[in-house]
């Protein structure tokens, strides 16, 4: 409540600043997504999704302006589901709503909005305000926004200071962060700070640069909770690109929050065969368990505007492991279906 | 008659006089110098040809001396708003779509970019061919209807994309008109040609140059500057990781 009252006092107050230079940008795009997925029933349903997503850029003034993204998704389907991690199935959101300002010191921006911090590939344990869902393959593409206020001040060409609090709920016990990042030889570097009032604390450092040729990336956090045992979690990932244009992405993951299933590996090859097809095929595995998803993708630009994408999506492993529960854990059969994707894109 | 032919050895000793006097190493300096600034603003398209599929994409651009630049796209949709900025040889990108700011390090840089047959090397590599190749002067040729230089360079250090490169260069403008570019295997791995070339002032520019990336079927990349501002004043936080997430 208190954040929607501040996302609306900040909506209000930029609409009254109707200045002169006033200019309105436009974009966004539509996608269709068609659906086909066996459960592990046995029942084959097909799904259509219809997603739109405006952006909106309001510029009220040379340093500051609006930037609204509603998101419009629908859902038709041949039997009830919840396959985007969200009931509602006919739905328009604003999933970016905020104000920015450029100040001379430092950039403000106050609304929902993505703050990503962490500089690994899939996984971001410092990223403690938008992390990792697995739904990023399935339905979405970007993560999900957050109500707070972020200010960012730079220190230099690539050196920042980058200070964030989530405007939702009790202010004493909502989630802050603070973090510093900066450039050292080949490798930028970043330490940060969150504090979750009574959830307890986080301290994060990630690095990015390049080492023997390969590209090289390092993230770990050290979370202490307070009313559960201190526990780590990191990142470590490489990537390549051999002289035929195979590119090779690897991370391992580890979670020291769960007790049992704590490894994991993700494993990515593409290749652009022309410069407008890419084949991908990523496997991200629970190391622990066995159980792992396989997501090979063809996408083309077929018009200038237009993507056309083939993914599947695939599970493997015992049943009762992470990917591929058994039916005790998971009584709709929906968890651990094979999917196959037919998603048309366009851009605007 | 006799004043003729002393006329014309003259020109001829003239001639060979100045080339003899040119070595490979300055004709390099002359077009770095040619080709460096100290600040420029450019807009640009490329032109993407992959068999009868034709992409063009438009940018921004905006540059200091070798070490520094900054390209914003806006055309077309689905690419607005992807921004790279270049330190030095160092690259980071910025993806709209995920809102992240993402280093573009080790062998990555060997990859497309935007479906370009630009590599991201391609774009980092600055004003320093001295520094890692040794340079031969292998002649003169025509090109088109120019004379040009002909300059062979071989790596001297292990580090560079290309082993070898062979260059023409005009011998007026000092505007290099052809470019191929070699593996340490000898294979040929890109072929770049300079269509247009603009006058700015008292400045000469390449402004239609074409790259065929040779181990891709069918296919070339036109770069076209449609405007160029050279000694623009342009602000220092245009080349900040800052200026890439706004």
């Amino acid at each position: 409540m208190k954040s929607r009252f501040i996302l609306s006092a900040l909506l209000i107050f930029a609409a009254l600043n109707t200045r002169a230079s006033a200019e309105l940008d436009f974009g966004g795009y539509y996608k269709n997504e068609l659906v086909g997925l066996s459960n592990r029933k046995g029942n084959g349903i097909l799904a259509d999704v219809n997603k739109l997503r405006l952006r909106i850029d309001y510029k009220l003034a040379d340093n500051a302006g609006i930037h609204l993204e509603p998101e419009y998704v629908s859902l038709i389907k041949s039997e009830e589901f919840a396959i985007l991690d969200s009931p509602d199935i006919d739905r328009v959101v604003f999933d970016r709503a905020y104000l920015g300002m450029s100040l001379p010191f430092a950039d403000v921006t106050a609304g929902r909005q993505r703050i990503a911090w962490g500089m690994a590939y899939l996984w971001n344990p410092t990223d403690a305000f938008n992390p990792f869902t697995l739904d990023f393959a399935v339905a979405e593409e970007e993560r999900r926004g957050v109500d707070g206020v972020r200010v960012e001040v730079p220190l230099g060409p690539l050196s920042g200071l980058d200070i964030v609090a989530l405007t939702s709920g009790d202010l004493t016990k909502t989630r802050k962060g603070i973090r510093t990042k900066t450039n050292i030889g080949m490798y930028d570097v970043s330490a940060s700070y969150v504090a979750s009032g009574e959830e307890g604390s986080q301290i994060g450092f990630d690095t990015s640069g390049e080492l023997f040729g390969l590209g090289v990336k390092a993230e770990a956090a050290f979370a202490f909770p307070g009313d559960s045992d201190d526990y780590t979690r990191y990142v470590l990932g490489w990537n390549y690109t051999f002289d035929n244009g195979i590119g090779v992405d690897m991370e391992y993951y580890y979670n020291g929050q769960d007790k049992v299933l704590q490894d994991y590996m993700y494993f990515g090859l593409h290749r652009l065969p022309d410069e407008l097809t890419v084949l991908r095929l990523s496997v991200l595995s629970n190391m622990d368990d066995s159980s792992f998803i396989v997501y090979p993708s063809y996408s083309r630009n077929i018009h200038e505007n237009v993507d056309l994408s083939l993914e599947s999506l695939l599970v493997g492993g015992d049943s009762g492991t992470e990917f591929n529960p058994s039916a005790d854990e998971d009584p709709t059969g929906f968890a651990g279906a094979s999917m196959v994707f037919i998603k048309l894109k366009f851009s605007f | 008659m006799k004043s003729k032919i002393i006329i014309t050895a003259a020109c001829v000793i003239l001639a060979s006089a100045s080339f003899a006097e040119l070595s490979g190493e300055d004709i390099i300096r002359k077009v770095d110098e040619n080709l460096t600034f100290d600040s420029a603003r450019f807009e640009a398209k490329m032109i993407i040809y992959v068999g009868d599929q034709v992409r063009e994409k438009r940018m921004e651009m905006y540059a200091e001396g070798s070490e520094k630049s900054f390209a914003e796209f806006t055309y077309p949709a689905r690419d607005s708003g992807v921004k790279y900025l270049k330190l030095g040889d160092q690259m980071w990108m910025y993806l709209p779509s995920v809102e992240k700011v993402i280093k573009i390090a080790g062998h990555m840089l060997r990859q497309s970019m935007m479906g370009s047959d630009y590599s991201y090397e391609d774009a980092l590599e600055s004003g320093e061919l001295l520094e890692k190749y040794k340079v031969t002067l292998a002649g003169k040729e025509k090109i088109g209807n120019k004379e040009a230089y002909v300059l062979e360079l071989t790596a001297r250090v292990k580090d560079v994309t290309y082993y070898k490169r062979k260059l023409w260069v005009d011998i007026d403008t000092f505007i290099p008109l052809k470019e191929e570019l070699y593996a340490k295997s000898g294979k040929l791995l890109k072929v770049s040609e300079t269509e247009k070339i603009g006058k700015f002032g008292g400045r000469s520019y390449p402004t239609k140059s074409v790259l065929r990336n040779l181990l891709r079927k069918d296919s070339r990349t036109e770069f076209i500057v449609t405007k160029a501002e050279f000694d623009a004043d342009i602000p220092a936080e245009i080349f900040t990781e800052r200026n890439l997430s706004r």
